[in-house]
């Protein structure tokens, strides 16, 4: 007789974490539909891994995942990217929707994750450190300017 | 825009989140279907273990993570090493042409020097000599997801009779559309005819940082000057430096946007193919 518990374990963990986890996708790539790409595949390479994931790294394991999920896509599809037409008149919400998101996409993408995962997720420099497999001083380097390219970016708007 | 307003502002911008566009029924299936096909490829001996040593990286269009001197003291620059390999570059868009490192590391030492004569240079972090070109992420196809992009960096702090600042070199595959940068770089063209965006951000205490990507064949070189160094250590180690963290140490760059751009638009720089 087939144990389920693990899948039914599986099931709660992803009815928790969906939400959370196609945020940080979407504001890694920027459009729903390519974030779901991500997220689908970040589960589906968790799942044949899950009875060996300890609970305390669940959620690192799926970051991790997920960010080395976006900046392979990135490379792969990058001749491919959609652009989306802008609306001659756009509503208040949706400029400072759209500004943020031209923001953030004009960053490099290591840069984003860094600033995603520090912004978004909360993450502390170590832990983003540890997850990009890079040094605590990139990781600050890298946060900086992208804040400060974020900042540059939002008071141009602004203006 | 305060380090709070900005979580905010991602927390809104994610917000409105569309119903997904699959199930966790659709997941299962493909999961085990995934664990079925990597069953079996273990079984036929087709897959063997990973086991990678990365040379792992201390990107060098970062800042160092401890306040720089001022002024800095005269430092030889890196050493050219030539000849350098050379060869026919690889297929994969990931592996660099030979002799990435030094080839970039030859061409910096000579040409940032030829441009800001009288200037000394000081190593940007403590592991690597001024303008020394090195590998912060080196590809490995058994680690494909963990080890792009791939990436070589260069820096230096510049000191001359108009104070101190910054400069950084990088080169990685070319990852992004430069289409994406519209309404907050400039986006120009280069001596080339390479497609060049350029990010100008400007801190009311007077620091200035230039971040410019050049997008050249197969390769996405980056060159970053700021008038300033950093200032202290934050109190709070665990936050991200920020414009208020560096001190200003010129009235502007070492160099211009237009010679930045004409320094970095070459091919000692195209470094993927």
């Amino acid at each position: 007789m087939p144990n389920n518990a693990p899948d039914a374990e599986f099931a709660a963990y992803f009815a928790a974490r969906l939400p959370a986890t196609r945020r940080l996708a979407y504001a890694l790539c920027g459009d729903w539909h390519t974030a779901d790409d991500l997220v689908q595949t970040t589960f589906v390479k968790l799942y044949p891994h899950w009875r060996k994931v300890q609970d305390t790294s669940i959620d690192a394991y799926v970051r991790r995942s997920l960010v080395n999920t976006f900046l392979t896509h990135r490379h792969r599809h990058r001749r491919e990217e959609v652009v989306a037409e802008v609306p001659e008149r756009p509503a208040p919400e949706a400029e400072l929707h759209d500004d943020l998101g031209r923001a953030l996409r004009a960053l490099p993408a290591q840069q984003r994750a860094v600033v995603v995962l520090r912004h978004l997720e909360d993450l502390s420099i170590a832990e983003v450190a540890e997850l990009l497999q890079i040094a605590e001083g990139t990781v600050k380097s890298q946060a900086s300017r992208g804040i400060t390219a974020l900042r540059a970016a939002m008071s141009l708007q602004e203006k | 825009m305060a380090d709070t307003d900005i979580q905010e502002a991602l927390l809104t911008y994610t917000s409105d989140a569309p119903p997904p566009a699959f199930t966790l029924d659709e997941v299962m299936r493909k999961g085990r279907l995934r664990r079925r096909t990597r069953r079996l490829a273990l079984a036929a001996g087709t897959v063997t273990a990973a086991v990678a040593t990365i040379a792992v990286a201390v990107p060098l269009w970062a800042r160092p993570s401890v306040p720089a001197v001022d002024p800095p003291a005269p430092e030889p620059l890196a050493t050219c090493r030539t000849p350098f390999a050379k060869g026919t570059p690889a297929d994969n868009p990931n592996i660099p042409v030979p002799g990435a490192a030094d080839m970039m590391t030859c061409y910096l030492v000579e040409a940032v020097p030829r441009l800001l004569p009288g200037a000394t240079f000081a190593r940007e972090t403590p592991e690597r000599a001024p303008l020394e070109a090195f590998a912060y992420r080196v590809f490995d196809p058994k680690r494909a997801a963990e080890t792009t992009p791939p990436g070589f960096s260069a820096g230096t702090v510049v000191s001359d009779v108009n104070g101190v600042g910054t400069i950084g070199f990088g080169a990685s595959p070319a990852t992004t559309d430069p289409g994406d940068c519209t309404g907050v770089c400039s986006v120009r063209t280069g001596p080339h005819g390479e497609r060049v965006t350029v990010l100008d951000s400007r801190s009311d205490n007077g620091y200035r940082l230039v971040n410019i990507r050049i997008y050249k064949g197969g390769t996405e070189i980056f060159v970053s000057a700021s008038n300033g160094v950093p200032a202290v250590t934050p109190t709070d180690p665990d936050r991200a430096y920020g414009p208020e963290d560096y001190r200003v140490g010129r009235k502007d760059l070492p160099l211009t946007v237009d010679q930045l751009i004409t320094l970095a638009a070459v091919s000692q720089m195209q470094l993927f193919r």
